[in-house]
């Protein structure tokens, strides 16, 4: 090993070549590592984006649809809860809000339930929509002007932390005709 | 076996080659005609990483367009319809409204209404066509709802 002849092919690697594979090999990785990262983050992005543009299309669809075979709409909390019952009922109301963040519910869910006050149908709830934050517009969510009944939503991927890049607000609004 | 040198052992790593690897002991240590890859051999290799990667790459960014654009659709089609139930509320005078813009996550919808008669019953039924037409990729799209109320 030790007595290499002139013309004999050496073994192993000399310091050199080991030094720039190392090199070479880091900066691959670290390219790589580095695409990875980004690709991880954009896919957790549109995953979020698709998220909330599906909860907020179906939750404006169901409130639209039941609404409007509906009648008598009352806004309460200032703008944050509605009230609607069948036209010739008074027995069947069924109500919206955004909970409150105590006994009503999280802050980011709009719940649907059933009842003569928004306390009876808090103990039948059903989660209508999450990742709700205030919309951006400053408009409630509901709002009745002229017998036009407008429903505002706006959504976040992650609605504890800010609004960012990767964590975009979306909002949908929509107009129905209480039907008085 | 006799190992006697092969010259240009091919590309793709012919197996005849692996085998005398392991067959010849001298053949890793000869210092002549070490199989290491060739050049043609390495640029072909990264051509097809680089087109496998760039074909997975273009998949995700299309993925990515075609969410956003659900999200301006989805937000057309609801302001379509509320721009369809604010006129039904009113009596339908035919002609086109320009309804005024709406600014809506950073896109801007346009709004515009057309009442007109309907073309087999008119007096009795009016013909609502709202077109929403927002700016998406360096072009307009348009998405149209039509609706038919009663005149009276």
């Amino acid at each position: 090993m030790g007595k290499r002849k002139s013309g004999q092919a050496r073994k192993g690697f000399s310091l050199l070549e080991a030094m720039v594979a190392m090199t070479v090999f880091s900066l691959v990785i670290t390219a790589g590592g580095g695409i990875f990262v980004s690709l991880q983050a954009a896919w957790r992005r549109q995953k979020g984006g698709i998220k909330v543009i599906e909860n907020s299309a179906w939750a404006m669809e169901f409130m639209a649809n039941e609404l409007r075979g509906r009648g008598n709409i009352l806004i309460w909390d200032a703008g944050g809860a509605l009230s609607s019952q069948l036209p010739a009922d008074v027995v069947d109301v069924v109500w919206y809000w955004r909970g409150e963040g105590g006994a009503f519910g999280n802050s980011d869910v709009i719940y649907r339930g059933s009842g003569l006050t928004k306390a009876n149908a808090n103990t039948n709830r059903q989660e209508l929509a999450n990742l709700i934050v205030d919309n951006t517009s400053g408009n409630d969510i509901f709002n009745i002007l002229d017998g036009l009944l407008t429903i505002e939503l706006t959504l976040r991927p992650q609605p504890a932390q800010a609004e960012n890049l990767y964590n975009r607000d979306y909002t949908l609004r929509t107009q129905l005709r209480a039907r008085n | 076996m006799h190992c006697k040198e092969k010259k240009g052992t091919g590309y793709f790593f012919p197996l005849s080659a692996v085998q005398e690897k392991v067959a010849c002991p001298r053949y890793i240590g000869s210092g002549k005609g070490i199989a290491g890859f060739s050049l043609i051999e390495v640029v072909t290799a990264i051509a097809i990483l680089a087109l496998l990667s760039g074909g997975g790459l273009a998949i995700f960014s299309q993925g990515f367009k075609a969410a956003q654009k659900t999200g301006h659709q989805a937000v057309a089609v609801n302001l379509a319809r509320a721009a369809a139930e604010e006129y039904f509320r009113v009596g339908l005078v035919n002609g086109v409204e320009n309804m005024g813009n709406i600014n809506l996550n950073n896109v801007t919808y346009g709004r515009t209404i057309q009442i007109s008669d309907h073309p087999d019953f008119p007096g009795q039924l009016k013909r609502l066509e709202v077109v929403i037409s927002w700016p998406e990729g360096g072009s307009t799209k348009n998405l149209t709802i039509s609706a038919l109320k009663a005149d009276y």
